[in-house]
């Protein structure tokens, strides 16, 4: 009888932690000035990625030949491509392909990552070793120049662009999960789930996620730049997203050619790049700080 | 006071016969220099180019030095000039068979290689079987299709000795194509022979190395310092009749994008790539532009073509719906600029048998948005709706080609409602997936490789990389090609022929390239001079294959003291 609240006690445990952890983190993330700046240029980078039509004074395709190379003006903000597209509306356009690109590998990279790592770190043996070996042929891989060379097989496109970044993408996450398990499955709650019979994916979904979850926020936060980056890389260098598809990295690559004296055409897009890297940066930094409960005892 | 008299007549002498002295100096192979000419010293001229893996034709057409400094060692039978007449070089006689399909040719026993072995038919019959070697697997070898067994060669069923290329003595040699070949002549400009005695004793890339050259014409390679530069000086030992001034060539590896800086910073003094901006700057600098001149180079034609094979390109409607919805001029005067001209045909106006003004009126190349509509409804497809979405593939294209292929694809959405992508490829996976007839839509060009229809027009003809079939194209191609002794109705049969391939819409034409080149006012000599046409542009195939240009430039005195090799 004796032994009776302790259940109770072990299964609110986590739940208590995790929102004291949430709450404090939420508040150490607000007084960061530097992530709130980057908060504001992902949440206006986002807003273009979901409503760009309403925003975008021009569709992005729409080519007028007669008003190509136009200097920014009134009527142009950004001044208007060698075909006549208005760059401001592509560059909208853009940042939506550069997120859908950002948020889909991160995605994937979780989707993927995530259990390979959690059943290599609970249930270890051979699921382990084959998952360890897999890590390690996979890091043997440079990510860019792998994601080059399955452009070129694929071919050009935006799906394609997200499955090139995201063969290698997994792995960081992979290994993150695996440690987080490892250094998790012996704690005392895990031990208790278990003993009240808790199966495999109910002690990683119920138990071992909410406090995995910190450190995978932030790689995923810090990935999601990265991902964006990788995509104007591979666009940038001809394999990434077909014309008239907007792509921040072929606006770039294209602009080459005419920056001089067409300068607009490439700062307006780098510019944009830069704010996006910086922005999600920020955030991920400030999360770092926010959830990392080295950084945050030490504040 | 008569002795100072003398003595003034004597020093007057002298200074004249100084002067006489000066204007009559000449080059390392005693050539006189013309007498607006800079000293020797300063006879040599500076490109930039990409660096290939051989300097010689024969061996690789594709992976050699630049596409117009190749074979600057080896001597051609003919070579072109600025007019695009015949000029024999290596040979000093020649004639044709009564049936066309023979050429015999008397090759110059004065030339001579750097070794000392005369130039004889050994090499070239070498040559050619070294080319027609399957071990080998020449990247150009379709070149020579007509020769008797060439193709059966390059497959490896029948031995190389059985192509068409005979020694019939010393100094004669035989080519025997399949057909009447009158305009075998101009292919003779590819006759570029290896040294056999040098190839067997130091290998195929004996031309890469200088102490292993072996030339034949005025220059042989004296540095190639890889990833940097390539440097072509006197062959002293030369001992054919051309007489140039250029001591030196020099080929500073380097890319296309960078050549214009260089040839701003006189570094370069010949410059033939621009970008967009760069054209803007030549337009808008009154040195540059005068020193940028306008040209026809190689007659190429940039063209939109499809599989016609299968759905949709296979119904005429679909393209003819193309290309009333495609608007040339305004391509022309937004994006290429001085860099092209409208096409209305296959054959460059200038270029033997074109007939562009004549089928500029013809149905497909009117721009009509309303008929284009209409045909693409009668095809079934109204508003583009069903219509399945397209990319259009382009071949490594520059910016301006890519510029041109993103307005074609806009032009298809607003006129036609037809969602098409624009995909740069890669030049080897585009060629691959052209020649297997796999690109549904695509955009490419085509250059002459010798000045004859046939050349232009015969790679429609079915079979080739075009999805395109006709056989009344066809047989007035396969006919007049080998048409002897008629060229009234030779050419009137290609006219033809080219009417089809409009009218049919084998393709839709956009452009002729008109791509201009920029050279320092300091560089003189006739090839330089206004042409028939009135072009003073570093005329094709530049200084590839010691052609006329090589030795007609010379450097004029007004060039900079600092200018270094």
């Amino acid at each position: 009888m004796s032994a009776e609240p302790r259940p109770s006690a072990a299964a609110t445990e986590p739940a208590i932690v995790q929102r004291t952890l949430w709450r404090n983190a939420a508040r150490s993330f607000s007084r960061n000035r530097l992530a709130m700046v980057g908060l504001v240029v992902v949440a206006v980078l986002v807003i273009c990625a979901v409503v760009p039509f309403l925003l975008a004074p021009q569709s992005y395709y729409k080519a007028s030949l007669i008003d190509n190379l136009q200097f920014p003006s009134a009527r142009h903000w950004f001044g208007t491509d060698q075909v006549g597209r208005d760059l401001l509306s592509r560059i909208i356009y853009g940042i939506r392909t550069s997120l859908l690109v950002g948020f889909s590998v991160q995605a994937i990279a979780f989707v993927v990552g995530f259990p390979l790592g959690a059943a290599a770190g609970l249930r270890g043996g051979w699921i382990d070793w084959l998952v360890l070996r897999l890590l390690e042929i996979m890091t043997a891989v440079p990510g860019f120049l792998f994601a080059l060379f399955l452009m070129t097989v694929l071919g050009n496109g935006l799906i394609n662009v997200i499955i090139a970044i995201s063969v290698t993408s997994w792995i960081d996450v992979c290994r993150l999960t695996r440690a987080q398990i490892l250094s998790l499955r012996e704690r005392e709650f895990v031990v208790a789930a278990r003993s009240y019979g808790a199966g495999d994916w109910r002690l990683v979904l119920r138990h071992l996620l909410p406090h995995a979850l910190p450190p995978l926020v932030i790689m995923l936060a810090l990935g999601i730049p990265n991902a964006m980056f990788a995509e104007a890389g591979l666009s940038f260098l001809g394999v990434g997203i077909n014309d008239p598809v907007p792509s921040l990295g072929k606006m770039v690559s294209e602009s080459m050619a005419y920056l001089s004296p067409y300068w607009y055409m490439g700062v307006f897009p780098t510019v944009t790049i830069a704010l996006a890297m910086l922005g999600f940066n920020f955030v991920g930094d400030g999360l770092r700080d926010a959830l990392d409960p080295t950084m945050y005892n030490n504040a | 006071m008569r002795l100072r008299i003398l003595s003034l007549l004597a020093a007057a002498a002298l200074a004249l016969a100084g002067a006489g002295l000066a204007a009559a100096e000449t080059n390392a192979w005693g050539v006189t220099l013309p007498p607006d000419a800079a000293p020797a010293s300063q006879q040599f001229v500076r490109l930039m180019s990409f660096e290939g893996t051989t300097a010689d034709f024969a061996v690789s057409v594709y992976k050699r030095v630049g596409n117009s400094y190749s074979s600057i060692m080896a001597t051609p039978f003919f070579r072109i000039n600025k007019n695009f007449e015949l000029e024999p070089v290596g040979v000093t006689s020649y004639e044709n068979s009564r049936d066309g399909k023979t050429w015999t040719f008397h090759m110059d026993p004065a030339v001579k290689w750097s070794d000392g072995n005369p130039l004889t038919a050994d090499d070239i019959v070498f040559t050619f079987q070294y080319d027609a070697d399957p071990k080998h697997a020449w990247d150009f070898a379709w070149f020579w299709s007509d020769l008797v067994n060439w193709d059966d060669a390059v497959a490896g069923k029948v031995p190389v000795t059985s192509i068409g290329v005979k020694k019939i003595n010393t100094y004669t040699v035989q080519f025997t194509t399949t057909v009447p070949s009158p305009y075998f002549l101009y292919k003779a400009l590819y006759v570029r022979p290896l040294s056999k005695a040098a190839f067997q004793k130091s290998g195929e890339y004996y031309n890469n190395d200088p102490a292993t050259a072996v030339s034949s014409s005025p220059w042989i390679l004296t540095e190639w310092t890889k990833g940097k530069r390539m440097v072509f000086g006197p062959n002293l030992k030369y001992t054919g009749k051309l007489r140039p001034y250029l001591e030196h060539i020099i080929i500073d590896f380097g890319p296309q994008e960078a050549e214009f800086n260089a040839y701003q910073n006189n570094e370069i003094d010949m410059c033939d790539a621009f970008s967009p901006a760069n054209i803007a700057t030549v337009a808008a600098d009154p040195q540059l532009s005068k020193e940028y001149h306008p040209g026809f180079l190689d007659f190429r034609t940039f063209y939109l073509g499809f599989d016609g094979f299968h759905k949709p390109f296979s119904d005429l409607k679909v393209r003819q719906a193309f290309a009333k919805a495609v608007d040339r001029d305004t391509i022309i005067s937004k994006i290429v600029g001085r860099q092209g001209m409208a096409a209305y045909s296959f054959l460059m106006p200038g270029f033997p048998d074109s007939n562009s003004q004549a089928l500029k009126g013809e149905f497909p190349n009117i721009y009509d948005v309303k008929t284009a509509q209409k045909l693409l409804a009668d095809a079934g497809y109204p508003g583009g709706k069903g219509f399945p979405a397209l990319e259009l593939a382009l071949r490594n294209e520059t910016p301006v080609n890519q510029a041109i292929g993103e307005a074609i694809a806009s032009m298809l959405k607003d006129n036609l409602g037809i969602n098409v992508q624009v995909s740069n490829k890669d030049q080897k996976v585009f060629m691959t997936s052209l020649n297997a007839h796999q690109l549904p839509f695509y955009m490419v060009s085509y250059g002459m490789d010798y000045l004859d229809p046939s050349n232009m027009l015969g790679i429609w003809v079915s079979g080739g990389r075009h999805a395109w079939v006709n056989a009344r194209f066809d047989q007035l191609v396969k006919d007049a090609t080998s048409l002897s002794g008629d060229k009234a109705r030779r050419d009137s049969m290609f006219k033809q022929a080219e009417k089809i391939l409009v009218d049919d819409v084998g393709g839709i034409f956009i452009y002729h390239q008109t791509p201009g080149d920029a050279y320092k006012p300091y560089l003189k000599g006739d090839q330089l001079e206004p042409d028939k046409a009135g072009v003073t542009a570093w005329h094709w195939p530049g200084l590839e294959d010691v052609g006329a240009l090589n030795t007609s430039i010379y450097v004029s005195r007004d060039v900079p003291s600092d200018r270094h090799m």
